[in-house]
């Protein structure tokens, strides 16, 4: 699949699916597309670094409630519906480290995509 | 849609009838909508009941709370000496304040019952009120013999937009008030802690002491140390703990020289951390486990004063008296973003408050942590103008061998993992790493792959199926390629003809 099209999938939709299940096309293409979606919204992988490991402290809901999960209101807007979506498919503690691994997935890949560039990939 | 919806759109309905044009017909419609509106559910007597049944309680309960008061307050019997009198003190003193919370809950849960129970009261009388009255003006409207007696057709539309604003008024309140009750009795439900430790390997004395452990500053049942998910999450990592490793936790319970310092290391395992690391963590403050007030100041960046509720009122969030956001850069909302953090992780408070040097007057003071902080949301939010670091290369992606070795140190703290980097340099190498990096794959950790030929590029392996490995090429593409095109040589379908060898590959480690 070309970006274009990632860009284009329904992330919600397959944190929605896949959080209970580890689902393979969420860790997969799934976090190819939330990578370049932020990475369009200027999103660096150590903001996504962060709020994994606020998920994995208090949970996906307690992530979903921050008032700004990422630096900038249009990047906030971004991610929003990501969380509200992971909180509301992860119900238990296990669920809850899927969506960390999920989000420090899709900063591994947000740090590939930047460096390909030949961008600053900020030191964790 | 819903009920209110559904009554809120016929009552508008009713008010848009134009009387001179299909009035009659369309009243009929209306007023047939309208008498579908279900009435509110639940049954005020059965509330009421139960709302009694809380009521009553509370005072039991009460007089249990001023005689565990009392023995806490007064000596203990003599078999109990030192330290098993100080945990008996403990045990008794978390108990006459579990009571004591008791007694209040019983009384909030009562109160709100009943507030309930008045509005779903008044809900479905006025719902029956409003039923009746459009059940009339359904009658009117079959006995209408002169379609053209606009007057009559105004008055019976008047009839209506009346019936039609009761029923909507009913489904209002009684949505409102269910709203507000649930809200309050989820709030109610939550300081239920000792309930939430769910845990099969803490007996009830443990779970009363651990969840009743509050910070000092302010209320005791605003400022509990493990909040409800706290107690949830340390509950269910607890259960899940190895033998030997459960073994480590009681030991550091047991030595643990407060309430306080218990609760700080269960929140830790809450937290996700591992039993090394609360190890570690409790050597850092044990030594001041006694002391509420100095755990407080690095462990819990907010304490709630008092239970005033008025909004837009600021709570300071404060580390020895010293507030955590000195001034309005535009930094601050990452300090909002790491004190929330900090509320959930005291492993990551203590490090921000004190540098991992606590009681260390160089590191432990107001400034240095001001000065840690500056860094820590600069690092979290900040764009890598510091570190100015190009490890794959520029432009189209391709760099050198020698870009790819500074790659191999440096993948590491860029996604905040841990890897260990593999060289690949023939198809036997290719071949033995295979598990590995499937293995990573399907437990959703990218891997990230280095190909060479005439150049070098990074590209990520994102998906294992059967013999296949889903690549991601920043270039701009995912795509598939087989275990035989990884090992042999082939990596070219995944990029171009320049970069056909999987030359190394970054196995992230647990």
């Amino acid at each position: 699949m070309e970006d274009a099209e990632l860009a284009r999938l329904d992330v919600p939709a397959l944190l929605t699916e896949g959080v209970a299940a580890r689902g393979k096309e969420l860790f997969g293409n799934g976090a190819v597309a939330a990578a370049i979606i932020l990475d369009n919204a200027g999103v660096i992988p150590r903001s996504v670094v962060f709020l994994a490991e606020i998920v994995r402290s208090g949970g996906a809901k307690y992530a979903s409630e921050l008032t700004e999960p990422l630096p900038t209101p249009a990047q906030t807007e971004v991610i929003r519906p990501w969380l509200t979506a992971a909180a509301a498919a992860s119900a238990s503690v296990e669920d809850d480290y899927t969506v960390e691994d999920w989000l420090k997935a899709v900063a591994a890949i947000l740090a590939a995509r930047r460096s390909a560039r030949g961008e600053d990939v900020p030191l964790v | 849609m819903g009920t209110r919806q559904d009554a809120e759109n016929v009552a508008h309905g009713w008010e848009s009838v134009n009387v001179y044009f299909g009035g009659i017909g369309s009243m009929k419609s209306l007023a047939d909508a309208a008498l579908k509106l279900p009435e509110p559910k639940g049954n005020p007597q059965q509330l009421a009941d139960r709302a009694n049944d809380y009521l009553k309680a509370a005072p039991k309960a009460d007089a249990v709370s001023v005689d565990l008061t009392r023995m806490a307050s007064s000596s203990l019997p003599r078999v109990w000496v030192g330290e098993a009198s100080e945990s008996a003190c403990d045990v008794i003193t978390a108990a006459a304040k579990e009571v004591d919370r008791v007694v209040t809950v019983y009384g909030d849960v009562g109160r709100e019952l009943d507030v309930l129970a008045d509005a779903i009261a008044m809900a479905k009388a006025k719902h029956n009120d409003g039923y009746a009255a459009m059940a009339g003006v359904r009658n009117e409207l079959d006995g209408v013999s002169n379609p053209w007696d606009f007057g009559h057709a105004e008055e019976i539309k008047a009839k209506g937009v009346s019936a039609a604003a009761m029923l909507r008024d009913a489904a209002v309140i009684a949505e409102d008030a269910g709203r507000k009750a649930a809200g309050r009795l989820d709030d109610l439900a939550s300081q239920a802690r000792a309930g939430k430790l769910a845990s099969s390997n803490l007996t009830s004395v443990d779970k009363l002491v651990l969840t009743q452990a509050a910070a000092p500053g302010g209320p005791e049942d605003l400022n509990a140390i493990l909040s409800a998910n706290d107690a949830t999450r340390a509950g269910d990592r607890l259960d899940k703990l190895s033998a030997q490793d459960r073994a480590r936790v009681d030991s550091l319970l047991d030595n643990a020289r407060s309430p306080q310092e218990k609760a700080y290391l269960m929140k830790a395992l809450a937290a996700g951390h591992n039993v090394g690391e609360i190890e570690n963590f409790d050597r850092q403050i044990h030594d001041h486990g006694d002391d509420p007030q100095w755990l407080r100041d690095r462990l819990t960046p907010i304490v709630t004063p008092d239970h005033d509720t008025t909004t837009g009122q600021n709570v300071p969030v404060t580390y020895q008296g010293s507030g955590w956001s000195q001034d309005q850069r535009p930094t601050c909302v990452a300090y909002s973003t790491m004190t929330a953090r900090a509320q959930v992780d005291p492993l990551y408070s203590l490090n921000l408050t004190t540098g991992g040097h606590p009681g260390d007057p160089a590191y432990d003071n107001p400034q240095a942590f001001h000065e840690r902080a500056r860094v820590e949301s600069e690092r979290i939010y900040s764009e890598g103008r510091e570190v100015g670091w190009h490890p794959f290369g520029q432009g189209d992606g391709m760099n050198t061998k020698q870009g790819i070795s500074v790659a191999n140190k440096e993948i590491s703290p860029a996604t905040g993992g841990h890897y260990e980097h593999k060289d690949l340099d023939d198809a036997d190498d290719r071949r033995n790493v295979l598990p590995e990096v499937e293995h990573a794959v399907d437990n959703g950790k990218p891997v990230p792959i280095q190909v060479r030929g005439d150049g070098g590029h990074q590209m990520m392996i994102i998906g294992h199926e059967g013999d296949k490995l889903q690549i991601y090429n920043p270039w701009g593409h995912t795509v598939w390629v087989s275990e035989d095109d990884f090992i042999n040589g082939h990596m070219d379908k995944a990029s171009d003809s320049r970069l056909p060898n999987a030359d190394g590959v970054h196995i992230p480690k647990d």
